[in-house]
C-alpha cells in the first residue's frame, strides 16, 4: 500500500471516528440541522476520498447511505432510532471494509436493503431521481454523477453560516473532484464580494437563483443577504419579475474567471460585480475588518461627506444611516453582513495559523522520546562531571544544558499527551449498544476530556475502561422497571470523569445502579476460598476481594461480563501502568470505581535509594515519606517488621531479606513509606540518594522473570538502577512471610 | 387556494393548498388583493407547502409591506410550511433587522418573525 492510499486510511478512520461521534449525538437531538451536516459531510468526504483513492466498494457503499442522509438534510426523512442504527451498522461496516479490502459484499447488500426498505416507506417524499438511486441501489454510479442537485428537490440545506467544505481538514470528495475544479484546500483563500443585479427577466427566462447561489455556496464559505427594497407594493408588482438582488461574500481558493462562470448564461442581461476585498496570504492579519462606513463609502452607497455629517449624531452607525435615509437598511444589513464573514474568516485564518498541525508517524515520536531520555541521562552525567571538576565554566555550561534538556523533555513528553476523550468517546457506543442488548436504559456524560495522558497509557487504558463500563451496565444498573420500583429515573447514568491529581489523573467511573453488596462478596469470597470464616476485613478490603483471581458474583455467565476473569485482569492492567483502582460503593445508590494513572510512563520522578551496594528507584508519586530505622526501633517492635511513626504502626518490607543480601546492614536504615491499597507500607534500604528524573527502559530477556521490577533507568555515572514495583513487592512479601508461617 | 371571509365578518383567511411558483403567483396576487380591499386582518394557513420558489417568496414581501403599510394585517401561520423558512434562507432573505418600508419588528423577514 502507497502512503497516500495509507493516509487515506488513516484520515478515514478518525472520519468514522467523528461519524459515530455524530450519530450518537444525533440520536439524541435528531432535529439538530448542525449535526445532521456532520454525518453528511463525514460520509461525503468518506465516499469522495475513498473513490479517489481506488477504494470503489466503500465509495458505492457510502454513497447509498448519503443518499438517505441527503434526504434527511433536505427535510425529506425523520431521523428515528432504525436509522440511527443503520448507520451505526454502516459504519461498522465501512471500518471493516478498509480493514477487510476484500470483504464479502452480502453484509453491505443487507445493509443497503434495510436502508432501502426504511428510505421507501410511503411517508417519506422522495424525488423521483433520488428514489431511483437509492431504490435500485445502482452501485455503477460513477462517483462524479453521485450528487444530487438542489433544484431536484434533495438539496442541501446549506445555511450561510455552515462550514463550506472546502474548510474541512479532508474534503477529497467534493463534487469538483471528478471534474477540471480542485479542491480549494490548497488553494489561497480569497474573499470577494459579489454584487449581483438580475435582470427583470431572470425568472421568466427560467434561470433558477436557487441554483446559482448554491453554485456560488459550493465554491466555499458564503454570506448571502437578498436586497428586497425593489419590491414593489402588491398594486404594483408584476409577480413574474424578479425584484430582488443580492450581495453575496465568498470565501473561496478559486479565482476570479471561476466565479465569473458561474454567471456565464446570464451575465449579459444581468448586473454582477466582483470585487476582492480580503485575501489569504497578505501580511495584515488585522481580524478586524474595514468600519461600516467605510464599506459603504468604497461601494460608493453613500459619500464620506454624508457620514461625516451623520457620524456626529453620536448613535449606532446603522441605525442613523437608516433613519436618515442615507442608507437602505438591506445595504446597511449587507454591509454588515459583510464586516461579520471578514471578521470571521480573518479570526479562523488566524486560528489555523496558530493551530497548524502536521501529522507523524508514532513510532517516530517513541523514537524522539527514546532519544530525549538518553539526552537526560547523558545531561545527569555531565553535570555530574562539571560539579566534581569544580570548573565554573564547564559547571556554567552544564547547568545550561540541563535547562534546556529539562524544557525539550517536557515539550516532548506534551506531544505525546493526547486528552482523555479519544478515549470517553468511543465508550458512548459501548453504553449505547450494551444497554440496547440488555433491555436497559443508560445514559453517558463526560467530564473533564480535555485531560491529557500520555498515548501510550490512554492506549493500554481501553480494555480495562470497557471492562468495568460492561460490569456497571451488566451487574451495576437495574432494569429500567426495577429502578422505577425503587423510585429511581428509569433510566440509569454512568458518569466518566477526570481530573488532574498531581503526577496522577484520577479517572473516576460511577453508576447510579444498585450498587455492591459486601455481605454478598463475603459470602462468594468464603465459598470460594478465597478468605477463612474468621477473616475480619474492612469495607475497603471487603471490595478489594472483587480483584481476586475468579472471583465473580454473577450467578449466570454471560458474553458481556460474569466470566470471573475480569477484575483481577483490570487491576493488573492498571497497576502495570503503575496505577492504582480502588472501589466504593453505596447499596442503592450506586459504585464509584477510581483509577489512579500516571501522566506518562516515560519518564517518572523517581526516589533513588541503596540497597547493599545497587541503586533503586522508588515513584516517588507513591511515596508518602521516609523515617529512620535504628537497631533501638528494631528491639522495640521485638522481630517484627513494623515501624512506629507518631503513635502509628506501619508494616514494612525488609529489602534487604528480600533480595538476599549478604552483607551486613547500616547501623541505621531507612523506612520509605509508600500508600498501596489505601494502606501505609514501609520498604527498608539503606540510603535515600534522593530525587531523581527516571527515564524508563524497559527490562531484556533476562529480567523477564523479575515481575517486581517495572523497567530500569541509567544513572549520571553510566550504572543501571532497577525502578521497584511496589504493589508487586507486597504481593511477594506477603507470599514469602506466609510460606514462613506455614514452615 | 383561495380567500373567504371569516364568519365574524372582521377577518378573512387565505388558505393556501398548493406549491406556491411561477406559474400561479398570479392567481395569488388576486387573492392577496381581493382580501386586501374586503378586511383590515387576513390569516393565511397552509394546508401544506410542497414548493416555493422566489417568485411565491417575492410576491409574500410584497403583500406584507403593502398590507403593514395600509396598518393591515397580514398574519401568516408557517405552521405545515417549513420549507417557506428554508427557502428564504437560502436566498439570503433572513436578517436582523427589517427594511424601511414597514416597521422593523414586523418585517416578514426577521428572525424571530419567520421562525
Amino acid at each position: 500500500m502507497d502512503k497516500q492510499q495509507e493516509a487515506y486510511r488513516e484520515e478515514a478512520y478518525e472520519l468514522l471516528a467523528e461519524l459515530e461521534i455524530s450519530l450518537l449525538e444525533l440520536e439524541e437531538a435528531p432535529d439538530d440541522e448542525d449535526v445532521i451536516d456532520q454525518v453528511f459531510r463525514a460520509m461525503h468526504t468518506i465516499k469522495g476520498s475513498s473513490a479517489m483513492f481506488g477504494f470503489e466498494a466503500i465509495a458505492a457503499f457510502t454513497h447509498e447511505v448519503e443518499t438517505v442522509f441527503d434526504l434527511v438534510r433536505s427535510g425529506h426523512m425523520p431521523v428515528t432510532k432504525e436509522l440511527v442504527n443503520l448507520a451505526l451498522k454502516s459504519r461498522d461496516q465501512i471500518k471493516h471494509m478498509l480493514n477487510t479490502p476484500n470483504v464479502d459484499s452480502s453484509a453491505n447488500e443487507e445493509i443497503i436493503k434495510q436502508l432501502k426498505s426504511l428510505s421507501s416507506d410511503p411517508k417519506i417524499s422522495i424525488h423521483e431521481a433520488d428514489e431511483d438511486s437509492i431504490l435500485e441501489g445502482d452501485s455503477e454510479t460513477p462517483i462524479s454523477e453521485m450528487d444530487t442537485d438542489m433544484d431536484k428537490g434533495t438539496a442541501p440545506d446549506r445555511s450561510t453560516e455552515n462550514m463550506p467544505e472546502s474548510d474541512l481538514d479532508l474534503d477529497f470528495g467534493s463534487k469538483e473532484d471528478t471534474t477540471e475544479k480542485v479542491s480549494t484546500d490548497t488553494a489561497v483563500s480569497v474573499t470577494y464580494r459579489i454584487r449581483f443585479r438580475p435582470n427583470h427577466n431572470l425568472l421568466i427566462q427560467g434561470t433558477n437563483p436557487f441554483q446559482l447561489i448554491n453554485d456560488i455556496q459550493e465554491l466555499g464559505d458564503t454570506t448571502i443577504v437578498a436586497q428586497t427594497n425593489k419590491i414593489p407594493d402588491l398594486f404594483e408588482i408584476e409577480p413574474e419579475h424578479c425584484y430582488i438582488h443580492w450581495d453575496i461574500i465568498l470565501t473561496t481558493g478559486q479565482d476570479l474567471d471561476y466565479i465569473r462562470d458561474i454567471f456565464i448564461f446570464i451575465e449579459d442581461n444581468c448586473d454582477i460585480q466582483i470585487d476582492i476585498i480580503d485575501k489569504d496570504g497578505d501580511i495584515e492579519y488585522r481580524s478586524d475588518y474595514k468600519k461600516l462606513g467605510e464599506i459603504l463609502i468604497e461601494r460608493k452607497d453613500i459619500s464620506s461627506d454624508l457620514l461625516k455629517q451623520t457620524l456626529q449624531k453620536q448613535r449606532r452607525l446603522g441605525e442613523i444611516l437608516v433613519e436618515s435615509q442615507v442608507a437602505d437598511s438591506g445595504q446597511v444589513e449587507s454591509a454588515l453582513a459583510e464586516q461579520n464573514h471578514i471578521k470571521h474568516v480573518r479570526e479562523k485564518r488566524k486560528q489555523d495559523t496558530a493551530t497548524s498541525s502536521i501529522r507523524v508517524d508514532a513510532l517516530k515520536l517513541d523514537t524522539l522520546v527514546d532519544l530525549v531520555g538518553e539526552l537526560v541521562t547523558v545531561q545527569a552525567s555531565l553535570s555530574q562531571k562539571a560539579f566534581s571538576s569544580e570548573d565554573t565554566e564547564l559547571i556554567g555550561i552544564a547547568e545550561q544544558v540541563e535547562r534546556l534538556t529539562a524544557d525539550l523533555r517536557d515539550n516532548t513528553m506534551s506531544i505525546r499527551m493526547l486528552p482523555i476523550s479519544t478515549t470517553f468517546s468511543t465508550f458512548k457506543r459501548l453504553v449505547r449498544d450494551l444497554s440496547n442488548e440488555l433491555g436497559k436504559e443508560v445514559a453517558m456524560s463526560t467530564e473533564g476530556g480535555k485531560t491529557e495522558l500520555d498515548k501510550k497509557v490512554i492506549e493500554r487504558l481501553n480494555d480495562p475502561m470497557v471492562h468495568i463500563i460492561r460490569n456497571c451496565i451488566d451487574h451495576g444498573i437495574e432494569t429500567p422497571d426495577v429502578r422505577e420500583k425503587s423510585g429511581k429515573s428509569r433510566s440509569g447514568m454512568i458518569s466518566l470523569i477526570a481530573v488532574h491529581s498531581g503526577a496522577n489523573v484520577l479517572i473516576k467511573i460511577s453508576d447510579d445502579g444498585a450498587g455492591i453488596n459486601p455481605q454478598k462478596i463475603l459470602s462468594i469470597a468464603l465459598e470460594k476460598g478465597i478468605i477463612s470464616p474468621d477473616t475480619e476485613l474492612s469495607e475497603t478490603e471487603t471490595y478489594n476481594l472483587l480483584f481476586a483471581p475468579g472471583f465473580s458474583t454473577a450467578k449466570t455467565v454471560s458474553d458481556i461480563s460474569g466470566r470471573g476473569v475480569g477484575m483481577d485482569v483490570v487491576k493488573r492492567s492498571i497497576e502495570a501502568l503503575r496505577g492504582t483502582i480502588e472501589i466504593e460503593s453505596e447499596i442503592g445508590v450506586g459504585t464509584t470505581i477510581t483509577l489512579k494513572l500516571p501522566l506518562t510512563l516515560a519518564i517518572i520522578d523517581g526516589l533513588l535509594v541503596e540497597i547493599g551496594k545497587e541503586y533503586y528507584v522508588l515513584p516517588l508519586s507513591a511515596v508518602e515519606e521516609c523515617v529512620e530505622l535504628t537497631q533501638a526501633d528494631r528491639d522495640k517492635s521485638k522481630g517484627r517488621n513494623i515501624a512506629w511513626v507518631r503513635d502509628e504502626i506501619i508494616p514494612y518490607i525488609p529489602l534487604r531479606d528480600i533480595f538476599q543480601i549478604q552483607s551486613p546492614p547500616p547501623p541505621i536504615e531507612q523506612v520509605v513509606i509508600v500508600e498501596i491499597d489505601n494502606a501505609l507500607i514501609g520498604f527498608v534500604v539503606d540510603n535515600i540518594i534522593g530525587e531523581h528524573q527516571t527515564v524508563i527502559k524497559s527490562l531484556g530477556r533476562v529480567y523477564r522473570g523479575a515481575k517486581e521490577f517495572s523497567g530500569a533507568t541509567i544513572l549520571a555515572d553510566g550504572s543501571v538502577a532497577l525502578i521497584m514495583d511496589v504493589h508487586r513487592l507486597c504481593l511477594l512479601a506477603e507470599t514469602l512471610e506466609r510460606k514462613k508461617v506455614e514452615r | 387556494m383561495n380567500f373567504q371571509m371569516d364568519t365574524s365578518g372582521q377577518s378573512g383567511t387565505i388558505t393556501i393548498d398548493e406549491p406556491l411558483t411561477i406559474e400561479n403567483v398570479s392567481d395569488m396576487k388576486t387573492i392577496f388583493l381581493d382580501a386586501y380591499k374586503n378586511t383590515n386582518h387576513v390569516n393565511i394557513q397552509f394546508t401544506s407547502l410542497t414548493d416555493i420558489d422566489l417568485n411565491g417568496l417575492q410576491l409574500f414581501c410584497s403583500a406584507h409591506r403593502t398590507f403593514s403599510q395600509a396598518k393591515k394585517i397580514l398574519n401568516i401561520d408557517l405552521t405545515n410550511a417549513s420549507i417557506f423558512t428554508k427557502k428564504a434562507k437560502q436566498l439570503g432573505l433572513i436578517r436582523h433587522q427589517g427594511c424601511h418600508f414597514e416597521q422593523s419588528e414586523n418585517c416578514l423577514w426577521r428572525q424571530q418573525n419567520s421562525r
